[in-house]
């Protein structure tokens, strides 16, 4: 590592999970297209070109109902991990520091070091939003991924409709379809057994060198 | 840390991105 360029060894991690994604992402776009293609010509259609697909709801579906419980596992992860604990558990808070802890603690305002952010060092409003920047961000991420589901997959459902001569639905319906929730509760359930899985077992298993144990 | 600036809003920028751009096709019916 030591001999990587050093804007590449500081950011390993994050270039890494991103060639990942664009790599993955890449290979689901083509095998999405296929399996569109496949269906099209089962139904004696052609299938649509690739830009097509990539730029389809049904592609905007399969990705964001993915990305939606990503980001809310996220979400609980950080705000639950605020108040509730693992004992032993690398990810939990000792078990005599839960809750939103001192500024001293947390290094914040008065007890800020000099290299701290700006908004660290700041009073009011500005404090509060960097304290609750992270968490914010997972929410918000959340909530965009989760409405694209829900219009993607909207638009999918009234297409299916059309092609079988049933009557179109409302955006509302959609959402209080079992079809969105069988959608969304699938990635879900795999998020919460994945995370719940995670915090117990690193109670007792260890990764030398990772600092995940 | 500037490399690290320039990953953070890569990663930002290409998430809201693309789910905006989703949440349009949506919409449109698309």
């Amino acid at each position: 590592m030591s001999r990587l360029p050093p804007w590449l060894r500081d950011n390993s991690l994050s270039l890494a999970f991103g060639v990942l994604f664009l790599v993955t992402v890449g290979f689901q776009s083509i095998a999405g297209w296929f399996v569109q293609r496949e269906e099209a010509s089962q139904h004696g259609e052609q299938g649509v070109s690739y830009l097509h697909y990539v730029t389809s709801s049904e592609f905007g579906q399969a990705v964001l109902e993915n990305w939606q419980s990503e980001y809310l596992q996220f979400f609980l992860f950080i705000l639950l991990t605020i108040w509730l604990m693992q004992l032993g558990s690398p990810e939990s808070d000792d078990l005599d520091a839960p809750g939103m802890e001192s500024d001293e603690q947390q290094q914040v305002g008065a007890y800020a070091k000099p290299d701290s952010p700006a908004w660290a060092r700041a009073s009011g409003w500005r404090r509060d939003l960097y304290s609750w920047s992270l968490l914010t961000f997972m929410g918000a991420f959340f909530v965009l991924a989760w409405l694209g589901q829900s219009l993607t997959g909207w638009t999918q459902y009234n297409d299916e409709q059309a092609l079988h001569d049933q009557p179109s639905v409302s955006w509302l319906d959609f959402v209080l379809s079992s079809t969105f929730w069988e959608q969304t509760l699938q990635n879900w359930q795999s998020e919460f057994l994945a995370v719940g899985t995670f915090a117990i077992v690193a109670v007792f298993l260890r990764q030398r060198g990772s600092p995940e144990s | 840390m500037t490399s690290t600036r320039i990953v953070f809003g890569v990663y930002v920028v290409v998430s809201v991105a693309v789910m905006l751009t989703y949440i349009a096709i949506g919409a449109a019916g698309r």
